[in-house]
């Protein structure tokens, strides 16, 4: 009996302590992805808004401009799920909302932001 | 016949496995058409659990309250198990009021055992909050029981040996009763795991609540959230799993044991 027991408590550990250095590992809090036009082209100067989901409210966004290449960056996010979107010249891209596994992941957004401009 | 405990172990199952599947689908009741296959399955809702409330907290109060129930009830039901073994005067009556005291459902002394842990400045702490369940009849029962089964010359031999009452606790009785042990470690656990009454009278801070107490609380402020809500459920249903699949061989043959002689 005992020897189940060290064996459960063991395997508890190493889970426990596996995941947290994971997270360690992987608590930058930035927040990186990729903005497209409907061609599929990077959009320079974009604005990107970031809006925080906590439990009973959407947070006013913060935003950031997407660089020449079409990239953007924000830093510093102490955040669980959130709904990003991106605009250029009065174009509004569709919003979209992910959820991450623990505050302050290291997260690449896994598609592009797609503005519909030509 | 096979087929019916089939049926029956399906009807036993399935609640279990919709609280699964509706922790990592979210897909509440009332979906429709109701799917059995889980669909679009993720841990966020663990995940949010872990955000939304302290939940490492209340774990922590429950597992420092059911280690307290757990080392006690061991302790003490041995001592009185052991009491109950001797011959002395008065021990039907003895019995007998251990007995009739399990007829009399705790709500009815709840206000004397709220007075009295008030006199004892224990209200809003982990001892307070483990004192209703330190001892329990049902467990003093099956260690009497249990150390019933142990053959008389044993103790006799130990006793001419010169072995002190302690030891003769420690190294015989209890060496030989793992059974026994192992559905007081059971029983008490889920007690006091799943215990909501006694918490919700004594525990007046919030960092002092335990599970049930969270869980109540959480259902009450999110109604609409199904995943979060089961996948509470399910954190708070894993320990008792666990601790009875650890211990199920040994608490079977404690309660046949129990069944047989208590």
């Amino acid at each position: 009996m005992v020897k189940r027991w060290l064996i459960g408590l063991g395997v508890l550990v190493v889970l426990v302590l596996g995941a947290w250095i994971y997270i360690k590992a992987n608590q930058t809090g930035e927040v990186r992805g990729l903005v497209v036009d409907g061609a599929g082209r990077p959009v320079a100067g974009a604005t990107v808004r970031l809006r925080e989901k906590t439990l009973n409210l959407i947070k006013q966004g913060i935003t950031t401009e997407t660089d020449a290449e079409g990239r953007f960056i924000f830093t510093d996010q102490a955040i669980i799920e959130f709904f990003i979107d991106a605009r250029t010249d009065g174009v509004v891209s569709e919003e979209y909302r992910y959820h991450l596994y623990f505050k302050e992941q290291d997260f690449e957004l896994p598609d592009p932001i797609v503005i519909p401009v030509e | 016949m096979q087929l019916l405990l089939l049926a029956v172990a399906v009807m036993i199952l399935l609640p279990l496995y919709w609280v699964l599947k509706t922790s990592l689908t979210g897909e509440n009741l009332f979906n429709y058409p109701p799917s059995l296959v889980p669909r679009d399955m993720h841990v966020f809702y663990f995940v949010d659990v872990f955000y939304w409330i302290p939940f490492a907290r209340f774990a922590l109060n429950s597992v420092i309250v059911s280690v307290i129930v757990v080392v006690t009830n061991i302790l003490f039901n041995s001592m009185a198990a052991m009491a109950l073994t001797y011959e002395f005067n008065f021990k039907p009556l003895v019995i007998g009021l251990y007995l009739s005291s399990m007829m009399i459902p705790f709500q009815t002394a709840i206000i004397p055992a709220f007075l009295l842990t008030r006199e004892l400045g224990l209200l809003n702490s982990h001892v307070g909050l483990a004192l209703p369940l330190m001892s329990t009849i049902v467990n003093i029962f099956v260690f009497k029981s249990s150390f019933d089964a142990i053959p008389r010359s044993i103790i006799d031999s130990a006793r001419i040996d010169g072995v002190s009452e302690w030891r003769l606790l420690d190294t015989i009785y209890l060496r030989l009763s793992s059974p026994a042990i192992a559905t007081n470690v059971i029983l008490a656990f889920v007690w006091s795991w799943n215990n909501f009454i006694w918490p919700l009278i004594i525990v007046r801070d919030e960092a002092m609540q335990t599970l049930p107490l969270a869980l109540s609380r959480f259902l009450s402020y999110f109604e609409d959230t199904s995943g979060q809500l089961y996948a509470f459920v399910v954190l708070v249903a894993i320990p008792v799993i666990a601790i009875f699949l650890l211990n199920q061989k040994r608490f079977i043959s404690g309660i046949l044991a129990g069944a047989m002689k208590g």
